[in-house]
C-alpha cells in the first residue's frame, strides 16, 4: 500500500455519530455545569496576583544584590502572600487548577523563605559592619576632637606610663565620673602633669598642699578643694598655670580668682594660666567658685573634681612680665612643667603650635623637644631687663637638624647661651618658647615685640 | 465567534449551541486517542467545560473556535497518557450501526490499526485525516514543531501502511 492507497483509505473512514444517549448525558452534564458558573470572565485578581508576585520577585532579586532589606521585606512579603493561598479552601473554586496553582505557591514561599533568610544574615552583617564603622569615626571624631580641642598631645608622660596606660585610665575615667572624653583627657592630662611636677619636687621641690604654707619659688601649689588659698611670699611677679582636671566650663569660664582681695586680671588669663603682674608681698591667691556671680568652674557633682593649681613660678624680680602675643595666647594650651631639670624626660611638652615652653634655668641651658606637626621653628624669649618681650629668631645654628621646615617627629635641641652684654641677654629664669610658627605668622607678618 | 461574543455578554445558553455543534467531532477525536469510550466521554465534557471557563481567553483573530476546543482535548488527551500509558485497544467503542457491514469491517480495520500507534501519531492522523487540520495548525494544537509533526505523521503513515496492506 502505498501513501496515496493510504490516504484514500483513511479519508473514507468517516466520522461516526455519537449515540443519543451519549450525546444528551454530555450536553447535560456540561449545562448543569455551566447553570452553576457565572459568565466567564477575566478575573483582575489573579491578573493583579501575578503582577504582585512578579514585582515581589524582581525586587527580590534586585534587593537581594543591592540591599538585604528589601530582600527580607520582599521575602517576607512573598510568604505572607503566598501562604495564605497555600491553604486555601479549594472546594470554593472546584474547577480551578489547584494543583499547578498550589506549586506555584509554593515555589513563592520557599523563594520567600529562602530569600527572607538569606537577607536576614546579609543584613545582620551589613549592620555589623556598619556598627563598626559608626563606633570607627565615633572613636576618629572623638581623637580628632580632643586633639583639636586640647590642642596638645603629650608625646610621652613617664610619670603614667605608656599611652596605653593613659588611655586606659582615661576611658576609665570617662566610664565611672560620666566624663565626656575631653574632659577625662583633661583629667588624665592633670594628673600626667600632676605626676610629673611631683616627680620633679621630690628631687628639689618641696610640694605641698594649699593651705599648707607660703609658696616658695619654684613651687608647686595643688589646690584640692576648691576653695583653696595660697600664700605667696617673697617679691613678684608669678605665674599661676593651673588645670582644672574635670571643669565643664574651663575654656570659657576659668576659675574665680582673685588676689589679695582683688580679682584678678582676667585679661591675663589664659586657658590654664594665669600670669599675675605684680604681686605684693605677701599675697593670697583665693580660688574660688563663688562670687560676683560667676558660674563654677568645676562642678561638685563630678566625682573626683578637683583643682590642681600646678607651677607656680616664681620669676625674677622686677621683670614687668606682659603676658605674650594674645593671638598665640588662645592657641597656647597646657604646658608640661619640668622646669629646671631640663633634661629630664618629662620637658617634652608638645602642641601642636607649642613645642617647648620652658624656663631657662641657667645662663647655659638646653632645651629640647619633639616636633609633632611640621613647621618653622622659632625660639621666642621673654625676658629684662628691658621690661620687653624678644622675639628672636633661631639661628640656623641652634637647630641642630638645620632645617627650616622639620617634620613631624623631629627630634629638636636648641641649645642658647646667654650674654649679659647683649640687649637680649637670656637670664636665668627667663621663659624661651619655642613655637612652630606655621600658623602664628599668618596672622602676623613678624613677631610682635613691645 | 457570534455565539461565542453571545456567551460572554451573558447568554450562557449559546453555549450549548456550541456544544451540540462541536461535540461528535470532539469526542470521536479523543476516542481515537484515549481509545477508551467513557474516558472520552469524560474528556469531551472536561474539555467543553475549561473552554467555558476560559472562554474569555478565546480570540477569533488566532484560531476558529473548533480549533481551540480541539487543543484542549488534544493535550488534556495526551495528558492522561502521562498517568496511564496503556490502554486496552477492545475497550473502543463502535459507534456507527449505519454502515454496509464491508465497509464497517474496514473502517473498524482502519481504526484498530490507527488505534495501535502511537499517542501523537494518532493525533496527527485523527487531526490531519479525519478533521482537515493542517501542519500548521497541528503544530499549534500539539504545541510541537511542525518538523516534529511530520515525523510523526511519518512514522505513523509507514506503521499504517505495514498493518493495512
Amino acid at each position: 500500500m502505498n501513501e496515496r492507497e493510504l490516504a484514500k483509505r483513511l479519508k473514507t473512514v468517516t466520522a461516526s455519530p455519537m449515540p443519543t444517549e451519549l450525546q444528551q448525558r454530555i450536553q447535560g452534564n456540561v449545562s448543569d455545569y455551566i447553570a452553576r458558573r457565572p459568565v466567564p470572565r477575566r478575573h483582575p485578581w489573579r491578573t493583579t496576583l501575578l503582577i504582585i508576585g512578579l514585582v515581589f520577585a524582581l525586587a527580590s532579586s534586585i534587593g537581594a544584590v543591592i540591599a538585604p532589606y528589601l530582600a527580607l521585606v520582599a521575602g517576607l512579603s512573598i510568604m505572607m502572600l503566598g501562604l495564605p493561598l497555600l491553604f486555601w479552601n479549594t472546594s470554593l473554586f472546584p474547577r480551578l487548577n489547584v494543583k499547578a496553582m498550589q506549586r506555584v505557591l509554593v515555589v513563592m514561599v520557599l523563594l520567600g523563605l529562602t530569600l527572607s533568610s538569606s537577607a536576614t544574615v546579609f543584613a545582620a552583617a551589613h549592620m555589623a559592619e556598619i556598627y563598626a564603622r559608626l563606633m570607627q569615626t565615633i572613636a576618629k571624631d572623638e581623637s580628632s576632637t580632643r586633639h583639636t580641642e586640647l590642642g596638645f598631645r603629650l608625646e610621652h608622660c613617664p610619670a603614667l606610663g605608656s599611652s596605653s596606660r593613659r588611655t586606659e585610665q582615661r576611658y576609665a575615667l570617662s566610664n565611672r565620673a560620666t566624663l565626656s572624653p575631653a574632659e577625662a583627657e583633661k583629667v588624665v592630662q592633670a594628673q600626667c602633669i600632676e605626676q610629673a611636677a611631683q616627680k620633679t619636687a621630690a628631687e628639689k621641690w618641696k610640694g605641698f598642699r594649699a593651705n599648707d604654707t607660703s609658696l616658695q619659688e619654684g613651687q608647686t601649689v595643688q589646690l584640692y578643694s576648691f576653695r583653696s588659698a595660697a600664700q605667696i611670699t617673697g617679691l613678684s611677679p608669678i605665674m599661676i598655670k593651673w588645670n582644672e582636671s574635670t571643669s565643664q566650663t574651663f575654656d570659657t569660664q576659668p576659675a574665680l580668682i582673685d588676689i589679695n582681695g582683688q580679682p584678678a586680671d582676667w585679661s591675663t588669663l589664659s586657658l590654664d594660666s594665669l600670669v599675675v603682674p605684680v604681686l605684693a608681698s605677701p599675697a593670697t591667691i583665693h580660688i574660688s567658685d563663688s562670687g560676683n556671680g560667676r558660674r563654677s568652674a568645676i562642678p561638685r557633682s563630678v566625682p573626683g573634681a578637683q583643682q590642681t593649681l600646678v607651677g607656680l613660678i616664681r620669676l625674677p624680680s622686677e621683670v614687668d612680665f606682659k603676658y605674650y602675643d594674645p593671638a598665640l595666647r588662645s592657641q597656647l594650651v597646657a604646658i608640661h612643667q619640668c622646669e629646671q631639670n631640663v633634661q629630664d624626660d618629662c620637658i617634652a611638652v608638645l602642641s601642636p603650635t607649642v613645642i617647648l615652653r620652658q624656663s631657662v634655668p641657667e645662663a647655659n641651658a638646653r632645651i629640647q623637644g619633639r616636633i609633632v606637626e611640621r613647621g618653622e621653628i622659632m625660639l621666642k624669649i621673654q625676658s629684662k631687663p628691658s621690661h620687653r618681650q624678644f622675639t628672636v629668631e633661631l639661628p640656623a645654628k641652634a637647630i641642630k637638624t638645620h632645617q627650616a621646615q622639620l617634620q613631624a617627629g623631629t627630634f629638636v635641641e636648641v641649645n642658647y647661651r646667654a650674654s649679659k652684654q647683649s640687649s637680649t641677654a637670656i637670664s636665668s629664669g627667663d621663659i624661651a618658647w619655642v613655637y612652630v610658627l606655621q600658623d602664628v605668622l599668618k596672622k602676623h607678618d613678624k613677631p610682635q615685640s613691645f | 465567534m457570534a455565539l461565542v461574543q453571545q456567551v460572554l455578554d451573558g447568554h450562557k445558553e449559546s453555549y450549548n449551541h456550541l456544544v451540540t455543534r462541536h461535540m461528535q467531532a470532539l469526542f470521536n477525536h479523543l476516542n481515537i486517542l484515549v481509545r477508551n469510550a467513557a474516558l472520552a466521554e469524560d474528556l469531551t465534557q472536561e474539555t467543553f467545560i475549561k473552554a467555558y471557563d476560559k472562554l474569555y481567553r478565546f480570540d477569533p483573530q488566532k484560531a476558529q473556535f473548533k480549533t481551540w476546543l480541539f487543543t484542549i482535548a488534544t493535550r488534556k488527551a495526551l495528558d492522561t497518557f502521562k498517568k496511564k500509558p496503556t490502554v486496552d485497544i477492545d475497550e473502543i467503542v463502535v459507534v456507527s450501526e449505519l454502515k454496509s457491514p464491508l465497509q464497517h469491517a474496514k473502517d473498524r480495520e482502519v481504526r484498530e490499526a490507527v488505534s495501535a500507534l502511537e499517542p501523537k501519531q494518532r493525533a496527527v492522523v485523527s487531526l490531519y485525516y479525519w478533521h482537515g487540520y493542517s501542519y500548521e495548525q497541528m503544530s499549534s494544537i500539539l504545541r510541537a514543531p511542525k518538523g516534529s509533526i511530520k515525523g510523526w505523521m511519518h512514522r505513523a503513515k509507514q506503521a499504517l501502511q505495514e498493518k493495512l496492506s
